[in-house]
Parts: structure tokens; C-alpha cells; sequence
């Protein structure tokens, strides 16, 4: 998936604990743990909205693109250098 | 609104149990006193005694995979899931039993007064049919469930 969520780096510029963070969004530290290791296929406005509430910053400062192979190879494969 | 429907589900499938329950028990009742009546005809007997058992046992196989289904359904609303990837295999099992139903029950009437006719008609075929659409749109349901629970 080629969108990360850095919310530890938040959590640790902000000194919070993922339980205090994931009680102040009002998910699970399970659903919290899903958004921090990759493995959601999407994100709520109201998530990442309550995300950057509780962490005081914008969603540039937690969401960040890293295009995989896959969307590299689509891009390229116009340009005659797949 | 959600609520309602799955106290309707629940609802709806307690009433398919026991009415499974009692339909069975009455075959079941019934099948031995039927044996008795069957028209036996000793040129095709060997076939009539199987069409007669094979018949009994899709009836039963097919209140089997019903009951399945509902207990699974049952399992999955315990744990908040309304469509469980089980329940995809279970529909496409019951379309297949269903079709031996169909063929074993139409061809049963003839071998029980005694003629030897294998009985193909077009239900055999129509309601399995719509039963593996079902369980299409049942898998896709699976997925988009699976899809939303990785959603926060």
C-alpha cells in the first residue's frame, strides 16, 4: 500500500502513548494497530480528523506516499523504460 | 435500524430451524411408512431401492447444510459478522446437494410405483442456478465486509 501513516513518529514528538492516542480518536488499539502497521485499506475523514485533533498536527504530518513497484511500473510504462 | 434487522434474522432463522426440525422428524415418520407401500418391481428393483435411499439421504444432507448455514449465521452475528466467508462455501455445497435433491425426489415418485423413468426437469436446474448467484453476491459481500473491517 503505498500511503504510510507515521503516527509514531506523532506519538512520540507529541509523548503519547498509543492507548492514550487510540482512547482520544475513539478506535481500538487494535483498529490503532492496523493504521500503524500498513494493513488498512482506508482511512475515515472522521479517523483522520480525530487523528489530527488528538495529535495536533495536519494530515501531511501523518500520512506520506511511497509509490511501490507496481505504481512504478505504471508509470514508467508509457515512457518505453519498463 | 441495523438492530431491528438482526433481531429479524435471528428471528426468521429460529423458525427455519424447527420447522427443518419438523419437517425432518415427519419424513423421517413418514419414509418407513412409504417403504412399506413402494411398488417393488423385481426387474428394477436394485435401481428403485437406490433412487428411494439416495432420495432419504439428500433430504436429510440438504437440512444439514440449511442448519449449517443458520448456525453459522448465528456465530457470525455473536461476533458482529454479518456475511462469513463459511457461509459462502455452505451455499455453493447446498446448490450442488440441491440439484441431486431435485433429480433423486422427481425420479423417487416413479421408482415408488414402480417405473423405471430418471426424471429431468428444468427446477433440477433453475433453483441451484440462482443459488450459486446468491452465493456470488454472498463472496462479494464477504470481501466488501472484509474491506470495510480494514477501515478505520
Amino acid at each position: 500500500m503505498p500511503i504510510i501513516v507515521n503516527v509514531d513518529i506523532m506519538l512520540a514528538r507529541r509523548k503519547m502513548s498509543s492507548g492514550e492516542l487510540a482512547e482520544k480518536v475513539g478506535i481500538t488499539q487494535a483498529n490503532l494497530s492496523i493504521l500503524k502497521t500498513g494493513k488498512a485499506k482506508a482511512v475515515r475523514f472522521s479517523t483522520l480528523s480525530a487523528l489530527c485533533k488528538a495529535l495536533d498536527c495536519q494530515p501531511g504530518d501523518i500520512l506520506e506516499y511511497q509509490p511501490g513497484e507496481e505504481d512504478l511500473s505504471q508509470e514508467l510504462s508509457g515512457t518505453g523504460f519498463e | 435500524m441495523k438492530e431491528k434487522t438482526i433481531r429479524t434474522i435471528k428471528g426468521i432463522s429460529i423458525a427455519v430451524l424447527v420447522t427443518i426440525a419438523i419437517e425432518t422428524g415427519l419424513d423421517t415418520y413418514f419414509w418407513s411408512e412409504r417403504w412399506q407401500n413402494v411398488e417393488w418391481n423385481e426387474e428394477i428393483i436394485g435401481w428403485q431401492r437406490r433412487i428411494i435411499i439416495s432420495n432419504i439421504a439428500t433430504t436429510y444432507l440438504l437440512a444439514a447444510v440449511m442448519v449449517t448455514f443458520i448456525i453459522n449465521i448465528f456465530r457470525g452475528l455473536k461476533k458482529g459478522v454479518i456475511f462469513s466467508r463459511c457461509n459462502t462455501i455452505v451455499i455453493f455445497i447446498g446448490a450442488a446437494i440441491y440439484v441431486l435433491y431435485s433429480f433423486y425426489a422427481y425420479t423417487a415418485l416413479d421408482a415408488a410405483i414402480g417405473r423405471h423413468v430418471n426424471s429431468i426437469d428444468t427446477d433440477i436446474f433453475i433453483y441451484p442456478l440462482l443459488i450459486i448467484i446468491l452465493g456470488l453476491l454472498h463472496k462479494l459481500a464477504v470481501e466488501a465486509s472484509e474491506e470495510n473491517n480494514l477501515t478505520i
